[in-house]
């Protein structure tokens, strides 16, 4: 191919920074909003008509066990959220935290009557970074904004070309719940 | 005027694909953004390199013994991948997995062995819309799959009367508005993927980036490049990172990886193609082609002309 180059411009970063650049790319100004249990639960069940939840608090056992079914760190702390019609059981929303690369992921998983996942959304994402950054000065930033102050992954990540970040994790979350229901099924 | 604007991520692609809708009301906001993510799960299911029962692998399977149908999202990315095969001089290359699955970066299919010297050229299209490969392949479309999936999202987005939509898989993202706003951009930093760099507005534009990093794999292979050259095999990864501004998703997403390869020579293709890319090395230089910092809403090129042509 022809070295037809000759109008490439260079910059460099440092000066991109100082550019004033970061004032023309301000976060999105509208206040998205993120989905919530309630949201979700209507989302996988419009037809219900009543939610009945608990949280299970899993045993070091019951989450061993899981690691047998998929490899991940899970919170142990799930919440369980029956769908009901009238008396007819429609299936189950179950509302977990998994460990993505640095941060917890909420999600929210609808595993039908039949024991088929009907949906699956994620709640709050405040992953921002990958493996390589976590760094104990990286870390150290985000001291204490974990819960009070989640990151909005919208201002973080959503005008953001590069972040691939792996969802395999999510997977095995989701194998895990799916483990889990199957196991609560039985004692039910 | 009332607005609604709804945000939703689910994980599909192998990434976390994120949707930002507004639209006139909740219900057109909501009912767009099931659609969107119809499209994407259509493409992740057809074109999975994991998955068994996927297009692609029924084709690195079957498609040497007779000939496969595929889905029409398949055919047209297949299409696509060929086309960006022609234009590249086979730079842009689907049948590179057998390297990737050698270097742990795909798992290896449960298929007889690729042929050594195959490549995209061995790949038919048949007039009815099925494929057949001439010698054994493995074929991955990994690499312009995800874009394709953005543009399909877009287009049942903006079907369905949003106003203002952006898709972002994993860092390839296009943007709609009807009304012409403007969608703030900004990259990863090559050397310190914990820095993003602002570099300006985007409108109605698509963009991907294809960089070594930030893709948290560890063990021996931590340090192959994902991007592979057909002829010289698997390189060593480096602090380098490439950003296309095209105008479909797929054309970025193909078009990041020449650039990758091709570095500053890609310029005739960006050319021919209405696209422009920047290449950004650690620790701290961006070399941008012309015509990227206008697709970014400057004036003027920032920075400093070459001395020399």
């Amino acid at each position: 191919m022809s070295k037809s180059c000759d109008s490439w411009s260079t910059v460099s970063l440092v000066s991109l920074a100082s550019a004033g650049l970061s004032a023309l790319c301000p976060p999105a100004a509208e206040a998205a909003q993120y989905m919530s249990v309630e949201q979700a639960e209507k989302a996988a069940f419009p037809e219900a008509d009543r939610f009945d939840a608990r949280v299970l608090r899993l045993t070091p056992e019951q989450l061993h066990s899981l690691d047998a079914v998929a490899s991940v760190r899970q919170r142990g702390e799930v919440r369980q959220i029956d769908a009901w019609a009238g008396n007819k059981l429609l299936g189950t929303l179950y509302v977990d935290d998994v460990l993505g690369k640095v941060e917890w992921v909420t999600y929210a998983v609808a595993i039908g009557a039949d024991g088929a996942v009907r949906s699956l959304e994620i709640l709050e994402y405040r992953e921002t970074h990958g493996y390589e950054v976590r760094t104990p000065s990286w870390r150290k930033q985000f001291a204490g904004r974990r819960l009070d102050t989640p990151f909005h992954f919208g201002d973080d990540i959503k005008n953001i070309s590069g972040a691939t970040l792996s969802c395999s994790h999510l997977t095995a979350g989701v194998q895990r719940l799916l483990a889990l229901h199957a196991q609560l099924a039985k004692s039910r | 005027m009332t607005t609604c604007t709804l945000r939703r991520i689910r994980p599909w692609l192998g990434t976390y694909v994120h949707i930002d809708v507004t639209a006139a009301d909740e219900h057109v906001a909501e009912t767009a953004l099931q659609a969107a993510f119809e499209e994407i799960a259509a493409v992740h299911h057809a074109m999975s390199f994991h998955s068994q029962d996927s297009d692609v692998s029924r084709l690195n399977r079957e498609a040497h013994l007779h000939s496969v149908v595929v889905g029409a999202n398949t055919l047209a990315v297949l299409v696509a991948a060929r086309r960006f095969a022609q234009l590249s001089g086979g730079l842009f290359d689907p049948s590179i997995a057998p390297a990737l699955v050698q270097h742990g970066m795909l798992p290896s299919p449960a298929a007889s062995d690729a042929h050594k010297g195959a490549s995209w050229e061995d790949i038919e299209i048949i007039d009815d819309g099925s494929v057949r490969f001439q010698r054994p392949l493995w074929i991955d479309l990994g690499g312009i799959a995800k874009g394709y999936a953005v543009d399909r999202a877009i287009d049942a987005l903006e079907r369905l009367g949003v106003q203002d939509a952006c898709v972002n898989a994993g860092g390839d993202l296009r943007h709609f508005s009807r009304l012409g706003q403007r969608h703030p951009l900004a990259v990863r930093h090559p050397g310190d993927a914990s820095q993003s760099i602002p570099l300006g507005h985007i409108a109605n534009k698509a963009v991907a980036s294809s960089g070594d990093f930030l893709l948290g794999r560890r063990g021996d292979q931590a340090n192959a490049s994902p991007i592979v050259h057909p002829r010289r095999g698997v390189a060593q990864s480096r602090p380098r990172s490439v950003t296309v501004i095209a105008g479909t998703c797929c054309e970025a997403d193909a078009l990041a990886k020449i650039v990758s390869l091709l570095g500053r020579d890609a310029s005739p293709l960006l050319v021919e193609l209405g696209a422009s890319a920047a290449i950004i090395e650690a620790p701290d230089t961006l070399q941008a082609s012309p015509g990227f910092w206008s697709a970014l809403g400057h004036d003027a090129p920032l920075g400093r002309q070459p001395l020399h042509a």
